[in-house]
């Protein structure tokens, strides 16, 4: 393959949407204010937003609706719309086909899912600006949202804490003046199962059984809930986020230094700490929103720019490093110039609109 | 880093006092955190990769000393 770069696609927009009910680790958890206390150290996480009824579709929705007013973006203007997603409405149909419709977006619009977490933001990037490279497309709508706490037991200790949810809405669109995009990939199935909600699709289907809370290291879970082993992935990342940040620069020719903002997924602040001091980044420029908004999967990367979104300036072109790794385990990070950007502050769903879509 | 010094770190690591660990101690009840700070421990100062495999067959702190150090 020659050097993955992709020329002519720029990003015009970022909007972020979290719900209305907000969780403070310290008081609104099942664990003792000690054994709290520790967790939030370790993860950073210390507030979270989680929904009620919503989907995550319904937190994009919200996004995109924003994003295309703001952009003065007429809908029937959209050619393609991807949903980055591990929660979608259904297990079939895509959610994509939904949001077409609620969106008001034509029937010529390519709409489908991509079934990805932590890395799920920077591929469904790769993805959507490969596509508009050609001009074929013009304009694609990048729908990226999770509502992970949906499939955690509140009485497992290893992933009670971690989680929030939101989604996210990206505009990109054909641009022969727009700087080059650079990235990097990979994938490593064979720790598929460190990182796993094993029942509830077709492998293992979900059941009497399988919806029972069991007692587990960490508290209580069932199969239908989320596994996490966080040491199996720290050592992942350890082995392959250092080498793809180094890759993607390398691509673009850029040194860390010439990085005006690092934009990691949101794991937890423990291991963003040590990426940051093992590569010797500077942490000031590594945007965090783990603290207010905890890890909320593939839409912690938007999340984070819309909650920087003062250090942006639309007529001010900025070097930006995305890197998303995770479950899968798979990674992928852009190095890019964010120049003629809308970044819009993050939307808080007034408690009034907070139920789900029916 | 002598033998000395890397019981200083797992001190530090099982949030215990300087100078608490002799090396013979157990580590069947150190939780989660403590073994991703040794992963972490072993990446920063030993420049090596542990495994979460490796770490929960070792069963006392000069196993976890023998893996970083070996």
């Amino acid at each position: 393959m020659n050097n993955p770069s992709i020329n002519h696609v720029g990003i015009r927009g970022v909007a972020s949407c979290v719900p209305h009910k907000e969780i403070d680790n310290l008081t609104a958890t099942n664990f003792s204010a000690e054994e709290s206390a520790k967790v939030i150290s370790s993860t950073g996480v210390h507030k979270r937003r989680v929904v009620n009824k919503q989907c995550a579709s319904d937190l994009c929705f919200f996004a995109a609706e924003q994003l295309l007013t703001e952009l003065v973006c007429d809908p029937h203007s959209i050619d393609i719309l991807i949903f980055v997603s591990q929660t979608p409405d259904y297990v079939l149909p895509s959610t994509a086909c939904i949001l077409q419709h609620r969106l008001g977006l034509s029937h010529k619009t390519m709409a489908f899912d991509i079934n990805l977490g932590c890395s799920g933001y920077t591929y469904g990037l790769i993805v959507l600006a490969q596509m508009l490279s050609t001009g074929v497309f013009k304009k694609g709508l990048l729908l990226a949202g999770d509502t992970i706490s949906k499939l955690v037991s509140e009485q497992d200790r290893s992933v009670a804490f971690l989680f929030g949810d939101a989604g996210s809405a990206t505009l990109l669109e054909y641009d022969q003046d727009a700087a080059p995009l650079f990235f990097d990939y990979g994938t490593d199935g064979s720790e598929y199962d460190k990182l796993i909600v094993e029942a509830g699709a077709f492998r293992v289907k979900a059941d009497e059984k399988t919806q029972r809370r069991i007692s587990c290291e960490a508290g209580f879970r069932a199969k239908t809930e989320l596994f996490m082993n966080g040491a199996d992935i720290f050592s992942f990342t350890l082995r392959e986020v250092p080498k793809t940040i180094m890759q993607a620069l390398a691509l673009a020719n850029w040194r860390a230094s010439d990085i005006d903002y690092f934009v990691f997924h949101q794991a937890n602040e423990f291991m963003l700490k040590h990426l940051i001091k093992k590569r010797q980044l500077d942490s000031a420029k590594a945007l965090m929103s783990l603290s207010t908004f905890g890890n909320t999967s593939v839409a912690s990367i938007p999340l984070t720019l819309c909650h920087h979104a003062v250090s942006f300036k639309s007529d001010v072109a900025s070097k930006i490093l995305l890197s998303g790794f995770g479950v899968g385990f798979s990674w992928a990070t852009i190095a890019c110039v964010l120049h003629k950007t809308l970044i819009l502050p993050v939307i808080i769903l007034d408690a009034s609109i907070d139920k789900g879509f029916l | 880093m002598d033998y000395k010094k890397i019981l200083l770190k797992l001190d530090e690591v099982a949030e215990l006092s300087p100078g608490t660990l002799n090396g013979t101690e157990s580590i069947k009840d150190w939780d989660s955190i403590a073994i991703i700070s040794i992963i972490a421990l072993a990446d920063e100062d030993f420049n090596k990769s542990l495994s979460a495999k490796a770490i929960a067959q070792a069963s006392t702190v000069n196993d976890i000393v023998t893996l970083l150090t070996a």
